[in-house]
């Protein structure tokens, strides 16, 4: 079962990228990654660049625009996200809880739909 | 063939909290078990009258179900291009004569309660899954409408499908949390019903429903001191059951009419409470049943175990902190040292967290009457009062308020 884990952290957190706290941050997620890929459930995933590079298309009655931002105002941003394959949610929530999330944040763990047939 | 249809419904009725495990564990899907096992019934009494009971009706009742459980998985893997695979079947240990179900029960319980679940949909998936009790009694004791609990029960239940919530047994190192949040559960929908029975008719049933499942938990983790402590403390609380009111309004333990207490349910209470200390790990639901105790042998004997009790609450303060707590715990300090020893501690607790939190109030006003220091007192208990939900507790404070004398009437 293919499980999402949609890693959101708080400012702080994105600010620790361009502190002098940068290598602990960097390697403790280069850790993490490696840890699932070794593991073997690793799908895919990527880390994303920080909120401020977002934009935003936006859809609805006035038609099609283009904006400026991530799509929602928060305290938390998405800063990664990985796709494992596990058995199940208690599994999935393992590896959740292993996230090198150090100044605030979340991780939501959603289950993936399975792929359609193929033929 | 009115007696064929008592039969059948005690033979489900035995039968449907195992059979509904065994099927949602197997399938992990508490919905199509449910579903599945309803048709089965549907069945049963149809053919039953005509062909008898058959010997085992239990393995009759699971492969009905079972069968019907296939052909729903079938359909929808043809319906929809995103359902998943129908379970793979393997070779069925369950087709063999003699085959005993395992009891899955205590996998759904923590099912119910996994922490994915919102807490406060815990008991009522409990109780709709494990007891059989329909979503419209659960609503009704819980005080939403029928529909709504029925949406709030269906979405968990698809919840623990999609996103695959496991059935297992939580290993050594989950365990405390995870039977904690049952066992909190259960205690919850008990108060529940307690607070609920005086008004509402059926209401009363949950608690011995959720003593039911305090009973089951106990039977299915007899080595587990807490749901031990569990047991007992839902023992204790509804053996005084009778006496916690009269004439409508709200009796402490002190003053309640011991001659109305259940003796042997009290004494059921005591050697489940000694079977859970033998294991001397303590927790906040032993502490919490043993506070009970040392207040039903303090009335029954006359002896003061005030000390024991504050002491008891020193320590589920340490391991189960929380302003009820904090609260109680000033009280036993009141009762075993003095009302100024309750109101110093009282005043340590942030002034924020008790601005309308009613235990705080109704204590504070007893402590200060105590104390004879009856105008605090009054304002104390007009807080109280107004904070009450439950108009048994108003009128029991309205009439403590009454009796302050001069002092607190002209506050």
């Amino acid at each position: 079962m293919h499980y999402m884990l949609l890693i959101a952290e708080s400012a702080e957190g994105f600010a620790e990228r361009n502190s002098e706290n940068a290598p602990a941050y960097w390697s403790g997620w280069m850790a993490y990654s490696a840890a699932i890929v070794e593991a073997g459930i690793f799908v895919s995933g990527a880390g994303l660049a920080g909120p401020e590079t977002a934009t935003v298309l936006r859809f609805d009655t006035k038609g099609q625009r283009v904006q400026d931002g991530p799509f929602i105002d928060s305290k938390e941003q998405v800063g990664g996200f990985f796709i494992i394959d596990v058995p199940n949610l208690d599994a999935a929530l393992d590896w959740a809880r292993k996230a090198p999330i150090t100044r605030g944040g979340s991780v939501e763990v959603r289950p993936c739909l399975p792929p359609p047939p193929r033929d | 063939m009115r007696e064929d249809k008592r039969l059948i419904e005690r033979v489900f009725q035995a039968s449907s909290g195992r059979l509904t495990a065994y099927l949602a564990a197997r399938f992990g899907d508490v919905a199509l078990a449910e579903d599945a096992l309803s048709a089965a019934f549907a069945a049963a009494l149809r053919l039953w009258p005509d062909t008898g009971v058959p010997t085992s009706p239990e393995a009759w009742l699971y492969q009905v179900a079972r069968r019907a459980i296939l052909d729903t998985l079938r359909r929808r893997k043809t319906a929809a291009a995103y359902a998943a695979d129908p379970v793979a079947q393997r070779p069925e240990a369950e087709d063999a004569p003699g085959f005993v179900f395992p009891d899955e029960r205590l996998k759904l319980l923590f099912v119910c309660a996994h922490p994915a679940i919102a807490a406060d949909l815990h008991i009522a998936l409990m109780l709709n899954t494990v007891l059989g009790v329909e979503a419209h009694r659960i609503a009704h004791a819980f005080v939403i409408s029928p529909a709504t609990m029925s949406q709030r029960l269906t979405r968990a239940k698809a919840k623990i499908r999609e996103a695959r919530i496991p059935f297992v047994i939580p290993d050594a190192e989950d365990m405390p949390p995870r039977l904690h949040s049952v066992l909190q559960a259960i205690y919850a929908g008990f108060g529940i019903g307690w607070d609920e029975a005086r008004t509402r008719m059926g209401a009363e049933d949950l608690t011995q429903e959720c003593l039911l499942l305090a009973r089951l938990v106990a039977e299915l983790m007899p080595q587990a001191p807490e749901a031990l402590g569990c047991l007992a403390l839902l023992l204790y609380s509804d053996a005084r059951h009778k006496s916690r009111t009269r004439d409508g309004a709200y009796v402490p333990l002190s003053e309640q009419d011991a001659t109305l207490w259940d003796a042997d349910q009290m004494r059921e209470a005591g050697q489940v409470l000694q079977r859970a200390a033998r294991f001397q790990h303590s927790g906040p639901f032993q502490l919490m049943a043993a506070i009970q105790s040392a207040h039903i042998e303090a009335r029954l004997t006359g002896r003061d175990y005030s000390e024991g009790v504050a002491h008891l609450y020193a320590g589920l303060r340490h391991i189960a902190p929380g302003l009820g707590v904090e609260v109680a715990f000033a009280m036993a300090l009141g009762n075993a040292q003095g009302p100024e020893f309750g109101l110093r501690q009282l005043d340590l607790i942030d002034p924020v967290q008790t601005a309308s939190y009613q235990p705080y109030w109704a204590t504070r006003a007893d402590l200060l009457r105590r104390a004879g220091r009856m105008t605090e007192a009054a304002s104390a208990y007009d807080l109280a009062i107004g904070l009450s939900g439950d108009s048994a507790v108003r009128q029991y404070l309205i009439g403590r308020r009454a009796g302050l004398g001069a002092g607190g009437a002209h506050a």
